[in-house]
């Protein structure tokens, strides 16, 4: 593929997609027409000279964090070319494959294999917080968070399934599992990793932001809680409140356990973002990438 | 005769504030893009952030009426709490909003529904509460714009070029809030189900509808 008309970039931006059952992180660079280019690559950089090209904007920097690629930056560094440059976890195949069309399309895909390396051995217990009769806290408005907390978990359980963990729900439905059977399914799978879902409530309805508790009996688990709290904070653009023990955890024993409240639902604003369902996507990614950094080499 | 399809280019901007001008904004970005013939849709959000009608709720503090008031619209809706009810009080008066609840009393009695928005206005429907719009304003509400009909105008006379100004959604839903002509709305219409704005982090709020014939 070698255009040689001027072209305009339009847009760009990143997705992860499964194909044959297995998952792709790919870059999409759109353009008015197909474009040549110049590839150099290094150990996790990858970089796309576009000639002949204007970029709608003069730069850009998008963050990623999607276990892989961390962000990309497209830039007009000449004139009349347009560089493209990746940041990725660490090294990773790829390829260069495009789509023509109004706009046309350049994508460069990367293989994600590695990640099914670090997951696939995990067993990984998910609790929905709540349930049933235990409705946990409500929102200024009318949102239950023992249907949020279900909603999350879901996404976190499906995020996970895709790359071999083997996950167990505490709940699959509406219902009241006392912390004791949830714990004790931990306990009796021998799980790696225990990651409860909750909301935070607080009588002050100023209070908002994300909180993570650990296991303290649990090495590791203090790390794990640090490394979420981050991710998920960078995903969904909040504030830490809080990194802190959690006694009932010590119930886990040895099993790392966290328990995750990625935002405060008797804020109003708070509650409002649990009313878009990218919101579970991205905390369900979040916990994905803490887990990622815990094994990851 | 040949069948008319519809191309959509979808256009990322940097993060558009009320310094930006939506008129100069829309004629720089779709500049060699956009060419008589097409149309230019222009996200109603984004029109509403250059004309400041973006609102952070801790700003707002809302009255009794708003209070009382914003317990009977539906909770999914954006009026469901008492910070958008209070703007929806600053947008229209609390005489309309009074009049809107008893025609939504009434509508219910008769089973209808819309009625609130009927007698206390349209452009009620328009405000998009905490996050109903892309980053980094998911955290606002969002008014509608004001004066649409003129700023199609304006980037017709700017670019050339056809515009609307566009409220679409993920469930098929296009509104078209103003359109410098009958065609560019009907094109609009079919060319935006898709919604190729966008949503959450995709910072695209013009798109560039293209026809072709096939």
């Amino acid at each position: 593929m070698a255009g040689q008309r001027f072209t305009q970039i339009t847009n760009f931006w990143s997705d992860v997609f499964e194909k044959d059952g297995r998952q792709f992180s790919r870059v999409t660079i759109e353009s008015t027409y197909p474009f040549s280019y110049q590839l150099n690559s290094s150990a996790a950089n990858v970089k796309m000279l576009i000639r002949k090209a204007l970029a709608n904007i003069d730069y850009l920097r998008t963050e990623v964090y999607d276990g892989l690629i961390n962000e990309f930056i497209v830039e007009q560094t000449e004139a009349k070319n347009v560089t493209a440059e990746i940041f990725l976890d660490c090294e990773t195949p790829f390829t260069v494959d495009f789509s023509e069309g109004i706009p046309a399309r350049t994508f460069i895909v990367f293989d994600r294999t590695r990640l099914y390396d670090i997951f696939s051995p995990l067993k990984i217990i998910i609790d929905p917080g709540h349930g049933g009769d235990d409705k946990g806290g409500t929102g200024p408005v009318d949102l239950l968070e023992k249907n949020v907390t279900l909603a999350m978990a879901g996404q976190t359980k499906i995020h996970l399934d895709k790359y071999g963990a083997q996950t167990l729900l505490t709940r699959k439905n509406d219902q009241n599992i006392p912390l004791r059977e949830r714990f004790n399914l931990a306990l009796s799978s021998k799980a790696d990793l225990f990651i409860s879902l909750h909301t935070n409530y607080d009588k002050n309805p100023e209070v908002k932001g994300l909180s993570v508790g650990y296991n303290p009996a649990a090495a590791g688990s203090e790390k794990l809680a640090g490394l979420i709290a981050k991710e998920v904070a960078r995903k969904i653009k909040c504030d830490i409140r809080e990194i802190k023990k959690d006694s009932r955890l010590t119930a886990l024993k040895k099993i790392s356990g966290v328990v995750v409240e990625p935002v405060t639902i008797s804020n109003y604003v708070e509650e409002g973002l649990l009313r878009n369902p990218h919101l579970y996507e991205k905390v369900a990614f979040g916990i994905f990438n803490g887990i990622k950094g815990l094994f990851d080499g | 005769m040949a069948a008319l399809t519809f191309s959509s280019i979808p256009i990322k901007t940097h993060v558009v504030t009320e310094k930006d001008d939506i008129v100069e904004l829309t004629r720089k970005y779709t500049e060699g893009i956009a060419f008589p013939g097409d149309v230019i849709a222009v996200a109603k959000s984004v029109a509403a952030i250059t004309q400041g009608r973006a609102v952070l709720p801790e700003k707002i503090r809302p009255g009794l009426i708003a209070k009382f008031v914003s317990r009977f619209p539906a909770k999914h809706g954006s009026l469901a709490t008492p910070t958008a009810m209070q703007l929806a009080i600053r947008e229209v008066g609390i005489f309309k909003i009074l009049l809107g609840c008893a025609a939504s009393i009434f509508g219910r009695l008769v089973g209808a529904k819309g009625y609130f928005y009927i007698v206390a206005g349209r452009e009620l429907a328009l405000i998009d509460d905490i996050a109903g719009t892309m980053w980094p304003y998911e955290k606002h509400i969002i008014l509608g714009p004001r004066e649409p009909e003129k700023i199609v105008r304006s980037i017709l006379e700017a670019t050339g070029v056809d515009a609307v100004i566009a409220d679409v959604n993920d469930i098929k839903c296009v509104d078209i809030l103003a359109a410098t002509s009958p065609e560019s709305k009907r094109t609009a219409k079919e060319a935006l189900i898709d919604n190729p704005f966008g949503n959450d982090d995709q910072q695209t709020p013009i798109v560039v509808i293209k026809q072709q014939k096939s």
